[in-house]
């Protein structure tokens, strides 16, 4: 019954007075459908779907009781830096969460949720992949305090769907248009596809194209002995032999079919995930600027990053992204509180960090500006002094995998002897792949970030500044000792694995450059703020 | 310091003795226990005697080189340094690694000491740091006197934070 008009800081909170209406009404529908609709569809009688409906009525009474319940036992406040959740009805659960280690506060807002103004505000800290705490549901407005006091935000009011005004800069946005385009790169519907022509297979769709059980039923009829029963069989033959034609034509639709709607489907999840996609920052651009995001059809999300959380960023592209001029851009972030110093402090953030999208789909053009308000370090990639790996990496990509295909091609060659005419196009090919791997791949060590590129048709370019670098580590491989080569691996915060792997390196050019790396890093404090 | 840049240094010679007699009780708990599985299966399969002996053998090699040689290689392959930037560890037989860890990135050290390492006077330092490949960076076989210097080396200056186990004994 406090709610957000209650001026004491330090008075305990509770949540929306109708969070309990508001969380139970998804499950109780669903659970209302669950019971009735297959009741209905099978026995197709009112009176035991009425009975049902009477028996639903008490429990959904009882769930909404329970949620009622719950929600009056949850509690939470600021106090002594630190924000301390109380829950549970039969056991008592207090969670302090020191102020210092909440990296990000995320709301989640379900339809119903939108139009009532309040979500669910989930509070992660360096502690894992599950948020501290949880709470179904605020308002938004109780957010934005929450977030003020947490220290999150500037002060910046937040609308849940206008877009912003121009105060706070506007870095991206994704209209209609391009949210089209992000469905038709992304294949995100396929494994549903997939799923669903398995099931088509399994109802006998396909045996359709079992030409042979035809012919051989028709073969029978052929050997008969009259003549003109013979005639007439034939041509009932083939008049079944016409089918197979047909038939193979409709699953030729039917696969043509399953294309397109696996690309509306994946259209359809852009849109579920991303709608109205919208990135924006306060204006000035200093560093430790939050970049804040918002996107979601039905269930929107909105989520602020501070810059100096970010430890790597990486602009991908392929083949069907490059056509349309876009780039997609990936951030791996992770935060936390540097002031535990014992090891289980330690472990919680080490455990830290998530992978973000900063844009999902962003015009080429405009990947520079955005590169340089989420990094302001980072250097424009066209002047960057790029170092190509070793060329001997040609030669040894090419060896090996020749040596592979050639042995392999000799195993078959002695089933199939015209395997033998297949070697030199595959290596004509394992040439121009070793060729394109080596001349794709090029590093700099600009003056406070490194990049690294690569990729051919999948490109990358991986940046990571020098205060967020954890170690660099140089490792050589048997064969790697045996050219003098070798890789370096740069590690930062996080649980999104090595910020960078540069293989095929000079030996020397590879010390060097993590003996660089190193003495960079060192003269730069790492903090998470 | 003399001024020079300190130079690599190997492990301690007291660390091969104990990787030996690490190795070596493995090696006759393994012994033990081929021997016993040996006579099982000659016993209960149809497999020729010469067969099962030959196989008891081949495992009783890949243990000897596993418990023994292999860490006695890897042994004798790693080095460490600790200069102004941070701490540097060279190691591997076949695939090799140079570590760097730079000082400011130090969150927290350790130094423990198992009961094998006990009776040899070694240490264990464990560097951390928040990155997650590397987050635990480990030097096994130096001298407990010499893991404590490092630690207090390496957590003296620079913005890491000061460690807060002290030797303890627990197994690494």
């Amino acid at each position: 019954m406090i709610g957000p008009s209650n001026p004491a800081q330090d008075a305990w909170r509770r949540l929306y007075p109708y969070s309990w209406l508001v969380t139970s009404i998804g499950p109780t529908c669903f659970l209302a459908i669950a019971l009735t609709v297959p009741a209905l569809v099978v026995d197709g009688e009112p009176g035991s779907t009425m009975g049902r409906l009477m028996a639903f009525v008490p429990i959904a009474l009882g769930g909404l009781g329970v949620g009622y319940v719950v929600q009056r036992h949850y509690e939470y406040r600021i106090a002594d830096g630190e924000l301390v959740v109380r829950q549970g009805i039969l056991k008592r659960e207090e969670r302090r969460i020191p102020l210092g280690r909440i990296h990000e506060m995320d709301v989640a807002q379900g339809p119903l949720q939108r139009l009532l103004g309040v979500g669910v505000l989930r509070v992660q800290t360096a502690g894992g992949a599950e948020p501290e705490a949880v709470m179904r549901v605020v308002e938004l407005s109780e957010v934005e305090r929450l977030r003020r006091q947490v220290g999150l935000d500037e002060g910046a009011p937040e609308a849940s769907d206008a877009p912003s005004e121009a105060e706070e800069g506007v870095l991206l946005r994704m209209p209609g248009p391009e949210i089209v385009r992000l469905g038709l790169i992304r294949n995100q519907a396929w494994g549903l596809v997939g799923a669903v022509a398995v099931l088509l297979s399994q109802m006998g769709l396909f045996d359709l194209l079992n030409v042979e059980e035809m012919v051989e039923e028709a073969v029978p009829a052929v050997s008969d002995a009259d003549p003109q029963q013979a005639i007439a069989s034939m041509s009932a033959m083939a008049a079944e032999r016409l089918e197979p034609a047909l038939v193979i034509s409709l699953a030729g639709a039917g696969l043509a079919g399953l294309v397109l709607l696996a690309v509306a489907l994946s259209v359809l999840l852009s849109f579920l995930r991303f709608q109205g996609f919208e990135l924006t920052a306060p204006a000035g651009g200093r560093a430790g600027t939050r970049l804040r995001a918002r996107f979601g059809l039905l269930v929107r999300i909105a989520q602020a990053t501070p810059t100096s959380r970010i430890q790597r960023l990486c602009v991908t592209d392929g083949l069907r992204s490059r056509l349309m001029s876009r780039r997609m851009i990936r951030m791996d972030t992770a935060g936390g509180e540097d002031g535990a110093k014992g090891t289980e402090g330690f472990a919680a953030i080490i455990a830290s960090g998530s992978r973000h999208w900063l844009a999902p789909l962003i015009p080429a053009a405009r990947v520079d500006g955005l590169l340089r308000r989420a990094m302001p370090e980072c250097p424009r990639p066209e002047d960057a002094r790029w170092q190509p790996i070793d060329p001997r990496a040609r030669g040894r990509r090419l060896r090996l995998r020749a040596a592979v295909v050639v042995t392999g091609l000799a195993v078959v060659s002695v089933l199939v002897p015209w395997a033998l005419a297949a070697v030199l196009p595959a290596l004509g090919v394992l040439y121009w792949q070793a060729h394109r791997f080596t001349a794709s791949r090029a590093w700099a060590a600009e003056a406070d970030v490194l990049l690294w590129r690569r990729g051919w048709w999948r490109r990358e370019l991986i940046l990571i500044p020098y205060s967020r670098i954890q170690s660099a580590t140089v490792d050589q491989s048997p064969l790697d000792r045996r050219h003098a080569m070798a890789s370096v691996r740069v590690d930062v915060a996080g649980t999104s694995g090595i910020g960078a792997r540069i293989p095929y390196l000079d030996v020397s050019a590879a010390r060097g450059l993590a003996a660089r790396l190193n003495r960079e890093a060192s003269l730069r404090a790492f903090d998470w703020d | 310091m003399n001024g020079t840049e300190p130079s690599f240094k190997p492990l301690h010679p007291q660390a091969r003795q104990a990787t030996v007699a690490a190795g070596v009780v493995s090696c006759a708990v393994a012994a033990v226990a081929l021997w016993l599985a040996a006579g099982a299966a000659a016993y209960a399969l149809p497999l020729p005697g010469r067969l099962v002996a030959g196989i008891a053998v081949a495992a009783g090699l890949a243990v000897l080189a596993g418990a023994l040689v292999q860490p006695l290689l890897n042994h004798s392959r790693t080095s460490y340094r600790v200069d102004e930037d941070g701490l540097q560890i060279r190691r591997g037989v076949l695939w090799r690694s140079h570590v760097f860890v730079p000082r400011s990135r130090i969150q927290h050290t350790d130094v423990a000491q198992g009961p094998m390492q006990r009776m040899f006077d070694l240490g264990t330092l464990m560097v951390f740091t928040a990155g997650s490949k590397h987050s635990r960076t480990r030097l096994r076989g130096i001298l407990l006197k010499e893991a404590r210097r490092l630690r207090d080396d390496l957590t003296d200056r620079g913005d890491g934070g000061g460690d807060g186990a002290t030797d303890d004994p627990a197994a690494p």
